[in-house]
């Protein structure tokens, strides 16, 4: 063996070790990976990304993935029954990938089991869901690869917007995590300070971008945060590892809505001082209190 | 602009790699290092972080935490660096464990001066750069000398 290989496989080992903490603290955590737009329509990019969801399973965690239909926004919107089929046929091919890599997956549409309502909204999402069916796949060690589609009440089928879809879906199973996994991803979190916010800084962020087109992944992140999801992370399609980087070290690659943020952080940290005669500011100054006597 | 800081993080209180693996032996340790040789008063610091910590994490994300805590044995503030050889988990808001805390015991009656050292932490700590140096400093002196240059000693 030579040297190099020794090196590799030391660093390889290393590695391991060093992710052994991050590993444990998602064993058993239900993680929703939503892909957007046109995101899967790359195949080398959804062997990468099927690589890393398979990864994520063997250590342990139980990941399930959202996909619509893998369009650009930009293009020209297909027929009803030309997105079912494109969407079916992805399906497919991530339910084969994953298997592949030593996962197991199994495809479903939200007719499977009748497991999903749509609302008649598109841009709504789901009305109605009945999640024992996924709860049951993931307790078993599979991966549910979901199509973003659901009949309505009158049986007419829907293609729901995948990222409202995998929030709403994130919600219903109270899961620890969602990754948003889009090519908009860079262009959302250059606004943000140090790739993190919470709530607060997630509502500014959409009062000045209410146009963008990631306003809509936004949207749905904020809801998931406020329906119980811990974290929202976005990572970029185009990242090599991505997901694993976002989720198992401690700076990650994307950016990530945290339900609880540094604000939490700094108003628990004044009800602590607050006999004292100076309170720490959002702008992280520490300043006089203003009393007011009458 | 970070304010010039009353007392420095001491050499002595800076602890590289250590082995802790939970919250409880990390206030421990803290205490003892604090309050060398007596037992009760590292008994007591150690309560009361973990009473602050009660409160809410002072985990601020990107495996950083800020823990901190008032005391009426002291009449200065005292801080430390503490980066553990792993990472432990310690309720952050990005739910990821933390290796590098920032350390800040304070006396009852805190100042303003008091709490710019931990608003000040908490902002250095936000940055990528310092965390990564932080990170990567092979010994104390390298730590210090991180520290010094951003304004967290003197």
């Amino acid at each position: 063996m030579s040297v190099n290989t020794t090196e590799t496989s030391i660093r390889h080992a290393q590695l391991l070790r060093e992710s052994r903490p991050f590993i444990h603290a998602l064993h058993g955590q239900t993680v929703v990976v939503g892909f957007l737009g046109a995101t899967l329509s790359d195949l080398s990019m959804r062997l990468q990304w099927m690589q890393d969801i398979a990864l994520l399973a063997l250590l342990g965690a139980r990941p399930l993935l959202v996909h619509g239909v893998p369009w650009s926004g930009h293009a020209e919107q297909p027929s009803p029954a030309a997105q079912r089929a494109a969407m079916t046929e992805v399906n497919v091919d991530l339910v084969r990938l994953l298997n592949r890599e030593g996962a197991r997956a199994v495809g479903l549409n939200g007719q499977d089991a009748h497991w999903a309502l749509a609302s008649d909204q598109n841009e709504q999402g789901l009305l109605d869901a009945d999640t024992a069916l996924i709860q049951a796949l993931l307790a078993g060690g599979m991966i549910p690869a979901l199509m973003a589609c659901a009949p309505d009440v009158n049986e007419a089928w829907h293609s729901l917007p995948s990222e409202r879809f995998a929030a709403q879906v994130a919600q219903r199973l109270q899961a620890r995590a969602l990754v948003l996994v889009s090519e908009e991803a860079p262009s959302l979190w250059a606004g943000m300070s140090d790739g993190m916010m919470d709530r607060r800084g997630a509502a500014t962020w959409l009062a000045a971008h209410e146009r963008d087109e990631s306003a809509l992944a936004m949207r749905a992140a904020m809801a998931a945060a406020d329906g119980g999801v811990s974290t929202v992370h976005w990572v970029d399609a185009h990242g090599q590892g991505g997901l694993i980087a976002e989720l198992l070290t401690s700076e990650g690659e994307g950016a990530v809505l945290c339900r609880r943020g540094s604000t939490q952080v700094l108003n628990d940290t004044a009800r602590y001082f607050s006999h004292a005669d100076s309170v720490i500011r959002p702008n992280f100054v520490a300043e006089h209190k203003w009393v007011v006597r009458f | 602009m970070i304010s010039t800081l009353a007392r420095p993080c001491e050499v002595e209180h800076i602890l590289l790699d250590a082995d802790l693996h939970d919250r409880r032996q990390l206030f421990t340790a803290i205490g003892q290092v604090v309050s060398q040789n007596q037992p009760q008063a590292s008994a007591d610091i150690a309560q009361r972080l973990d009473e602050r910590e009660s409160l809410g994490s002072t985990g601020l994300g990107h495996g950083v935490a800020i823990p901190h805590a008032r005391m009426d044995s002291l009449s200065t503030s005292v801080a430390l660096l503490v980066r553990t050889a792993e990472p432990i988990l310690f309720d952050a808001p990005d739910d990821k464990p933390v290796d590098l805390f920032f350390v800040v015991l304070v006396p009852e009656q805190a100042t303003q001066e008091h709490l710019q050292r931990l608003a000040d932490a908490a902002r250095l700590l936000s940055e990528r750069r310092v965390r990564e140096a932080l990170r990567t400093s092979v010994s104390i002196a390298a730590v210090c000398a991180v520290l010094r240059d951003e304004g967290l000693t003197s």
